[in-house]
């Protein structure tokens, strides 16, 4: 009869585990809403590092082209060459829209100051203050190109998200062409 | 004895606080990462852009020494013979070579040209160097430096 006193004192009450579970349960119900937001977040991290790396690919690629070749104006979703735009599907299974919008810097505008060579004091080695004429500037018509690249996709189905980058491009050879 | 019993109960739920608040702990450094790794990605978007902005405007700066060397080539001798630097700085000062962007992210650039002579001038190899800034969404700058080296001979004009 004592014992079995002493071993009802002893063990865990039906309103202590209760209690436990309850603790417990609440304490994990944060936790794993926090999972899935790992889940949602580690895919959206993933869909974005994608849409950088197309923007950096494309606008290398448009580095690389022909000057004459690129088009001009906005919006440009039509492929060429080796430039991909418009929508690209990616083996990941993400869809981004690529647009191109290209403008010239036209007049570009560059400043210099010339050196007058035919003065009989002028010494090619050491040309003094005097030697350089006023400032003056070439205009260089249609040969620099603005590009901008944008690389959007859409999260949670209806959110557009984009990424934009943009560079300049050349047109060493305006003499020959 | 009854001390001893007593000390005994309510340890189920001890136990379960310290385990909760170990997992609650667990879970708040869990979100601190996913959040960091978020910044990482801005940070990649700023590398990428400021690194093809400083490819484009060194494009630019080879175009203009394509188009104008002599005056370049007098005005760093002219700096270097300690006669005057005015020239060299009028060379820079083109809004397309040093200047800010608004759009499509904010940015400020710098673009240096530097003779490396050798022969007394006979070869001249040009090296431009383009710094780019561009600054985070986040508030935070990014810089990047992009050196190109172009070389050169100088010949007779006639």
């Amino acid at each position: 009869m004592r014992l079995s006193s002493a071993r009802k004192d002893t063990g865990v009450t039906l309103l202590e585990i209760m209690m436990a579970l309850l603790i417990m349960t609440s304490a994990m119900i944060p936790v794993a809403s926090l999972m899935g937001y790992g889940g949602r977040a580690t895919s959206k991290d993933a869909r974005r590092i994608i849409a950088i790396q197309t923007l950096d690919k494309t606008l290398r690629q448009l580095l690389n082209e022909p000057f004459t070749e690129i088009p001009v104006g906005a919006g440009i979703k039509k492929t060429f060459n080796k430039v991909e735009l418009g929508t690209i599907k990616t083996p990941a299974g993400y869809d981004y829209d690529v647009e191109l919008s290209s403008r010239y810097i036209s007049p570009a505008v560059f400043s210099f100051q010339n050196v007058k060579v035919n003065l009989p004091s002028f010494n090619p080695d050491a040309p003094l203050a005097s030697d350089f004429a006023p400032t003056e500037t070439v205009s260089l018509t249609n040969c620099i190109l603005e590009l901008v690249v944008k690389v959007s996709w859409k999260e949670q189905q209806s959110l557009t998200v984009d990424v934009s980058a943009m560079t300049y491009r050349a047109n060493y050879h305006r003499r020959s062409g | 004895m009854r001390h001893q019993k007593k000390s005994k109960r309510g340890m189920a739920v001890v136990i379960v606080l310290t385990l909760a608040t170990a997992i609650l702990i667990l879970g708040t450094a869990f979100l601190k990462t996913i959040r960091n790794q978020g910044g990482r990605n801005t940070i990649e978007l700023g590398a990428i852009q400021a690194d093809l902005l400083a490819e484009g405007i060194t494009q630019i700066a080879m175009l203009k020494f394509k188009e104008i060397p002599g005056p370049l080539y007098y005005a760093y001798v002219a700096k270097v013979q300690g006669q005057t630097d005015t020239p060299l700085k009028e060379y820079h000062k083109d809004s397309v070579l040093a200047g800010e962007l608004k759009t499509p992210f904010a940015a400020k650039f710098q673009t240096t040209y530097q003779l490396l002579p050798s022969k007394m001038y006979d070869d001249m190899n040009i090296k431009i160097s383009v710094v780019v800034n561009v600054t985070r969404p986040d508030g935070i700058d990014y810089e990047r430096n992009i050196e190109r080296t172009v070389s050169g001979v100088r010949r007779p004009a006639f």
